[in-house]
């Protein structure tokens, strides 16, 4: 059977058969890349950035899937490593600036702006510079909601955020985007 | 107003009018508004949601309008586990220099044995002498020649086992016998005399004894003859005392004619 139709547990297992642990991975790389691809794009705007931790995602996720409990889904704990993951690129951007947040964020906004496709009239672009105003936690909520469309109880999971907060502040972020885009 | 003026307010002359300004339509939307939120809250499905916080937004297509790079994906997966190996080498060790950046760099590689610096010419060569100039001059270094030190052989004394042994059977057999001696009991003068005695006779030498008891025995003879002569001396004066002086006097003097006639023909006994 090919490994690509294997759901996570049978990869998993197929992972922790040295035999084909390579082959399990490389599996889980081509079902998952492209969401978590996505979600870091969507935080760190640039694509090598993209790429820098996506590549430092994996290496963690190859590393540590040995010792995965599976008490929650495997997706879940894709998302939560490479939500770390990328806040820690994000923090250490902000030490390598040596600027307060907001001067980071605005980087961020600049680098949208610099994409070569961008064009400010169109929706899109600002619902991403829209989405580049909000606290970075909140950013990140409203990602995976939004565009992952991921359910309360497993994003409380990936946050470590209690479903209410997380729903509140989902609320707030589409409130604020929405005017953002209203204003601009 | 008329409560005002009763206090004698100054601000019964005030109008009162709001000063702050509210959002035109404001309340004709807020019922729809609330109720959309309250409805959002409670959606279990993430599009329902959408739908109710931001009609918009929902409406917003989701596509990103960020570039990839052409076959970045299909790639991917092969270039992540050239990563991971390229990561593995680098915890093991293995050919971490050569291999790991022949990984992430050929063109570094490529750069790797090129030095751009130079030294002054013979700079090695006088490095040596001169530094065993500078090492010959140090008391505390004895080194021959620079980057050889003369290896002193040891032999270890402790090598045989015999030896070993040996050593660790004497050094038992001091400490047991210290502890003996240590631990013997006194034998007290006053407690018990003879075992003293003995036991201090024992330390003496045989010759020095044999004086002492040659000399207590002459010692002891000068007072027995000497006792027994002032017993004799009492008995005579005792058996005496009845006799007159002038039959002892005359006694003497037939005994000291006797003894003269008997010295002169010498066989009287014989």
């Amino acid at each position: 059977m090919a490994l690509t139709t294997l759901s996570d547990s049978e990869l998993l297992v197929e992972f922790r058969n040295p035999v084909t642990k390579e082959k399990a991975f490389t599996s889980i790389i081509k079902k998952y890349q492209e969401k978590l691809y996505w979600h870091l794009r969507r935080m760190v705007v640039d694509h090598d950035d993209a790429n820098d931790v996506l590549q430092n995602v994996m290496i963690r996720i190859w590393n540590g899937l040995e010792n995965f409990r599976e008490d929650s889904q495997l997706y879940t704990w894709l998302y939560r490593v490479a939500t770390n993951e990328c806040l820690t690129f994000l923090e250490q951007q902000k030490k390598r600036a040596a600027v307060s947040l907001s001067d980071v964020e605005s980087g961020l906004e600049n680098k949208i702006k610099a994409d070569r496709d961008f064009d400010g009239n169109k929706l899109e672009w600002k619902l991403q510079l829209g989405i580049q105003q909000l606290p970075e936690k909140q950013r990140i909520v409203f990602q995976l909601r939004y565009y992952d469309e991921m359910p309360y109880e497993e994003m409380s999971r990936v946050l470590e955020t209690s479903e209410g907060a997380l729903k509140a502040s989902y609320h707030h972020a589409v409130k604020k985007i929405e005017d953002y885009i209203r204003n601009h | 107003m008329k409560e005002l003026a009763d206090l004698g307010s100054d601000l019964k002359d005030h109008s009162p009018e709001n000063i702050y300004s509210v959002p035109a339509g404001y309340f004709e939307g807020l019922a729809d508004q609330i109720l959309n939120r309250i409805k959002a809250w409670n959606a279990t499905d993430a599009k329902d949601e959408l739908s109710y916080l931001s009609p918009m937004l929902s409406n917003v297509s989701k596509e990103m309008p960020y570039a990839v790079p052409a076959g970045f994906f299909q790639d991917l997966g092969d270039d992540i586990l050239k990563n991971i190996s390229a990561h593995e080498d680098y915890l093991r060790k293995e050919s971490f220099g050569r291999e790991e950046i022949e990984v992430l760099s050929p063109l570094l590689s490529s750069l790797k044995n090129k030095n751009p610096y130079s030294t002054p010419a013979g700079y090695f060569e006088k490095l040596e002498t001169g530094i065993v100039r500078q090492r010959a001059d140090s008391p505390k270094e004895s080194f021959a020649t620079f980057g050889e030190k003369k290896q002193t052989k040891v032999i270890s004394i402790t090598k045989r086992r015999w030896y070993r042994l040996a050593v660790a059977a004497a050094v038992i057999g001091i400490i047991v016998i210290g502890g003996l001696l240590f631990n013997k009991p006194q034998v007290n003068p006053v407690d018990n005399p003879q075992a003293w005695i003995e036991k201090n006779v024992k330390k003496v030498n045989k010759d020095k004894i044999d004086e002492f008891v040659t000399l207590a025995n002459d010692d002891s003879n000068e007072k027995a003859d000497s006792q027994s002569e002032a017993v004799k001396k009492a008995e005579i004066k005792e058996l005496m005392k009845d006799v007159p002086e002038k039959e002892i006097e005359a006694f003497l003097n037939d005994a000291i004619a006797l003894e003269s006639n008997t010295d002169t023909d010498g066989s009287m006994n014989e």
